[in-house]
């Protein structure tokens, strides 16, 4: 039988409390049942504002052709209003004799070790943390991307681009009008992206193509410069909501890879400088390439 | 950054210093109560360390643990003279978790080693000890009084060992 | 210095103070043969990790903190470390009833398999929970714990959610010690049983998968429960332990919906000079984590260790196995026998000899339906029957190991392995092929006198597939009780590519003083990784200087 337990009174005390604790822990446990999950109906997003999808990826990285694919599918159901930027980084974005190409550029190294970018392929959101911390995994993003589509529209973005064949020079002619009074400043970055570069890529996810690596890969929307510096430049130092603020740009390319017909401008505004902040605006359009 | 290198290194000549300077401290420590496990798999609190008043080697060791191992090894050949002599008892305190707990016995056995085997599956004794790595000794006294202990192991270091529990027997003060 | 030492020994005069204190600094430089250049070292060729530990006691009231700081850390480890502060520090309250601790601290539950938290500084691994913990010793054999919190991640506050609250109750009984029938008794009876929740906030994810995007309905408490049995009578020893943990989707399981089970088996028996262990584990779905979204080390809830042995020899670990938690079957045995000194087969000084084997495979995973196939999110997943074995080998190992003295002053240990290594699911790169290894290591140790020891390792490494070939070599001088100096070096001799069959030579000097060690290394460190228990970190290669402090007080 029991041996006589010490202090019965005390005992029988604690054991309510201790019982009421076990039912609250015993209770937690949601059992769920089947559908798990069901078709998502369209999100309106119209009057929405623009969301860039910053994908840090890497051609060694067999994880990453599944995870873009994802960030593509989640830009065609935000009916265009998700800009995806490909940034090329980590070791897995280093060349090596057999994964020859290299996409890898200054500035995306520079983001990746100021955001934290431990591994690939995580994502920025605009550019602003998500529960205390920048990259994002994507189990994260629609629900980053729906935050950020919660906001106001605070800009409106007229850009125009074009690439001279001849004297291999990029010219940007943006024109931002502030549609929201904000309380500082707000910074301008210009990006330079190409479509269709073509290379090697590990690969482990059939649903996202041919194992062990799928050769040839289009490489879309990779980051390959930004026109004015890592952490772009000041547009304004105060914001004024009635006048068209007008930022010219001109870049030389020296690059011979690039191929002009698949360059896309992406200008991001952020706030309150260009290299403090989070992104309040996007806009992406193609450069054209023309001839003097 | 550079206030926080700074302030790591202040905090760590603290140390250094503290390490040193035992011998100044006044008072002796004691063996912290922690409740670790025996080889049956019931707790066993480390008050229980005793020794009818002799002296106690506490070893902390794991069976992944090469220079423990050695360690253990060098002391199983002289441990009967040693016991023999001094009336010493070691405990050898596993800190191996639940990857290879349940093999120390069985290795223990394995070995024909005849030390008190105890259990610090989760290292609550070792961090209680304050022991960053293993193997590291102690030697405590009839009184439970920490008297000595050492980190590493180097072939030849059971002697040290054993010189340290016959001071203890004498009553010697240990520097 | 002065007045705080002054105040310093004050406190100490009625209270107890320890603590360790424990710095590796690394001074890395490029190699072109290695093909480390200045990029790869990032700006950062100094880097240091350190940490110092201190605990107070006084009667029944304990406290303490570790400040840890990574400035910044050293490669390999995750940079999400970079920084310095107090991660870790509580306060506790002790009697013979009760223990109440609030703040940081490391608690397991049975094997773990429901509930560990622990920290291991050479696989930068730290998953303590910062909240409340309760241990209720009502009398002699029974220990009851509760915990309540949110676990450690790197420096990263809790905040908005990003990871769950954890909450476990445990209970622990001893039945010798609770039931006066069985205070006597030859057969020593433990048993238990715990019930851990998760909880995370968030009711619905919304996440394309295929060519359309879906809402998922997500469990906001997760509960992983279970119950352990120990019987031991003379020198045999039973113990298993079974857990079960409802749906889960998260991202180490691609969002499936499948719960999960682990069952673990350890049979064994000992008597002095033999033991004999046969252990068994069969895991399905069971990884355990509070932040559905993360897949790197850390935030784990629960501790499912490989069940294949923790190998030291530089050779005998460039494999290491790691636990697959989305489902694998293990089986290992050893058995151990010291034949006696002064018998025939024995010699002089008798001899050790010990055989271990392990093999781990996949489970079999059955489609759901028809229409779904295995392992497709949103879904079920998969189904398997109790304890099935698939086909896929993850894992063998077959190891004797010979432990001999020759006379009073040599000692040898003699390890001959064959191992199966499926480097394609354990490293998650699915070209690659099974490695099947030889390898043959022999650890002479000579004791010159009773101050200078010498020691030799040889170790050699044979294998057709990934690198090839490898030889090492190591000779160890040690002057008892202060100075060790050692020369290593591990050459990849048989690699296909000349270019790579490399030296990784390394030499060591240190001093130890009563409890503080000091060691400066130069050389070459191979690319590999460092498996403890159920985590692995990827050790990048690296070349230079290491400085490695500890102390303890």
């Amino acid at each position: 039988m029991f041996m006589i337990i010490k202090g019965d009174m005390k005992l029988f005390r604690i054991l309510l409390p201790v019982m009421l604790v076990c039912g609250w822990i015993f209770t937690s446990c949601d059992k769920l049942d089947p559908p798990y999950a069901a078709v998502k109906t369209q999100y309106d997003t119209t009057n929405k504002p623009y969301v860039l999808l910053e994908e840090y990826t890497g051609h060694k990285c067999n994880n990453c052709p599944l995870a873009t694919q994802k960030a593509r599918r989640l830009a065609d159901y935000y009916l265009g209003k998700v800009i995806v930027m490909e940034v090329h980084a980590t070791n897995l974005a280093d060349p090596d004799p057999k994964y020859t190409l290299d996409l890898r550029t200054p500035e995306g190294a520079q983001w990746c070790t100021d955001f934290g970018l431990g591994y690939v392929p995580r994502a920025l959101v605009n550019r602003t943390p998500v529960g205390g911390s920048y990259p994002v995994n994507s189990d994260q993003w629609a629900a980053a991307i729906e935050l950020q589509m919660l906001k106001a529209v605070k800009t409106g973005i007229s850009a125009r681009s074009t690439y001279n064949n001849d004297t291999k020079e990029i010219t940007a002619d943006v024109t931002v009008r502030f549609k929201r009074k904000l309380t500082s400043g707000a910074g301008i970055n210009l990006y330079i992206l190409e479509d269709s570069i073509v290379g090697l890529q590990s690969n482990k996810d059939t649903a996202a193509g041919t194992t062990p690596e799928i050769n040839p890969y289009s490489f879309n929307e990779t980051f390959r410069v930004s026109m004015n510096g890592t952490y772009g430049e000041q547009l304004t130092a105060s914001v004024d909501t009635t006048i068209n603020y007008s930022y010219k740009k001109t870049f030389m390319v020296t690059n011979a890879d690039w191929d002009p017909t698949q360059l896309w401008l992406v200008t991001t505004i952020t706030a309150p400088s260009a290299s403090s902040g989070e992104i309040i605006g996007v806009s992406k359009v193609k450069i054209s390439p023309v001839s003097r | 950054m550079k206030k926080a290198s700074l302030l790591f290194i202040f905090l760590s000549a603290l140390v250094i210093t503290f390490a040193q300077s035992e011998d100044a401290s006044a008072k002796r420590k004691t063996i912290p109560q922690v409740n670790i496990k025996d080889v049956y798999g019931n707790v066993f609190s480390t008050t229980d360390i005793s020794n009818d008043g002799k002296p106690v080697i506490i070893d902390f060791w794991a069976t992944w643990c090469s220079p423990c191992k050695r360690e253990l090894n060098a002391i199983a050949d002289v441990y009967d003279d040693w016991v023999k002599e001094t009336g010493v008892k070691l405990y050898a305190v596993s800190v191996d978790n639940a990857r290879s707990t349940l093999n120390v016995k069985p290795y223990v056995d394995g070995k024909g080693w005849e030390y008190t085997v105890l259990l610090d599956q989760n290292s609550d004794f070792m961090r209680a000890m304050g022991v960053p790595l293993v193997p590291m000794t102690f030697v405590v006294n009839g009184k439970g009084e920490i008297v000595w202990s050492h980190s590493t192991f180097a072939e030849g270091g059971e002697f040290t060992i054993i010189d340290i529990v016959r001071k203890v027997i004498k009553g010697e003060e240990i520097k | 210095m002065f007045p705080c030492r002054l105040a310093a020994q004050d406190f100490l005069k009625n209270a107890q103070v320890t603590g360790s204190f424990q710095a590796d600094a690394a001074l890395y430089q490029t190699d072109a043969a290695m093909g480390i250049t200045s990029q790869s070292l990032n700006g950062q060729p100094i880097r240091i990790n350190g940490y110092t530990e201190v605990n107070y006691e006084y009667k029944s009231f304990y406290a303490g903190l570790r400040f840890e700081a990574y400035l910044p850390p050293l490669m390999g480890y995750d940079p999400q470390y970079q920084g310095a502060g107090v991660p870790y520090w509580y306060v506790k309250y002790k009697n013979d009833l009760l223990e109440i601790t609030a703040g940081n601290f490391y608690e397991q539950f049975a094997q773990g398999m429901t509930f560990r938290t622990y920290q291991d500084w050479t696989l930068g691994y730290d998953n303590s929970m910062r909240g409340l913990r309760v241990k209720f010793m009502p009398s002699k054999g029974i220990t009851l714990t509760g915990v309540y919190g949110f676990q450690r991640t790197f420096w990263i506050p809790y905040q908005n959610n990003n990871r769950g609250i954890v909450k476990g109750i445990d209970g622990d009984f001893n039945l010798n010690d609770i039931f006066n029938a069985l205070a006597n008794t030859k057969l020593k009876i433990t048993l238990g049983g715990s019930f851990v929740s998760d909880y995370q906030a968030g009711k619905t994810m919304i996440y394309p998968v295929g060519d359309k995007v879906y809402t998922f309905n997500l469990p906001e408490n997760v509960a992983c429960y279970g119950g352990r049995l120990n019987l031991n009578y003379a020198g045999v020893n039973f113990y298993s332990e079974y857990a079960h943990k409802i749906n889960d989707p998260s991202q180490m399981n691609v969002y499936i919906y499948k719960p999960g089970n682990s069952i673990l088996f350890d049979l064994s028996y000992s008597r002095k000079n033999f033991s004999v262990e046969v252990k068994s584990k069969w895991i399905d779905n069971f990884s355990y984590k509070s932040n559905r979204s993360y897949t790197i080390n850390g935030l784990d809830i629960n501790y499912l260790p490989a069940i294949n042995k923790e190998h030291t020899y530089a050779l005998a670990s460039m494999y290491p196995y790691a636990t697959q938690t989305t489902g694998e079957v293990g089986i290992a045995a050893g058995v151990m026998y010291t034949i006696p000194k002064n018998t025939k087969l024995g010699g002089k000084n008798g001899l050790t000899i010990a055989v271990d084997f392990s093999q781990v495979n996949s489970i079999k995973k059955t489609p759901v339906n028809d229409t779904t196939p295995i392992g497709q999110s949103g879904t079920l997943g998969y189904a398997t029957n109790f304890y099935s074995v698939g086909s896929e080998v993850y894992w063998q190992e077959t190891q004797v190991e010979i432990s001999k003295k020759f006379g009073k002053k040599v000692k040898g240990i003699f390890d001959y392995l064959y191992q199966t290594y499926n480097k394609a699911v354990v490293q998650g790169h699915p070209e690659d092929p099974l490695i099947y290894s030889q390898i043959g290591i022999a650890d002479v140790t000579f004791n010159v006198n009773k101050k200078l020891s010498l020691r030799w390792e040889l170790q050699g490494l044979w294998t057709k597939q990934d690198n090839g070939n490898w030889a090492a070599g190591l000779m160890e001088i040690t002057i008892s009780p202060k100075w060790f100096f050692s020369v290593s070096d591990q050459w990849n001799y048989g690699n296909s590519d000349a270019g790579k069959q490399l030296h990784y030579y390394n030499v060591a000097a240190g001093f130890v003083y009563n409890t503080s060690r000091i060691q400066l290394s130069y050389g070459r460190q191979r690319e590999g990784i460092i498996c403890v228990g159920g985590v692995c970190r990827y050790v990048p290669q690296s070349s230079g200087l290491t400085l490695t402090v500890t102390s303890s007080f």
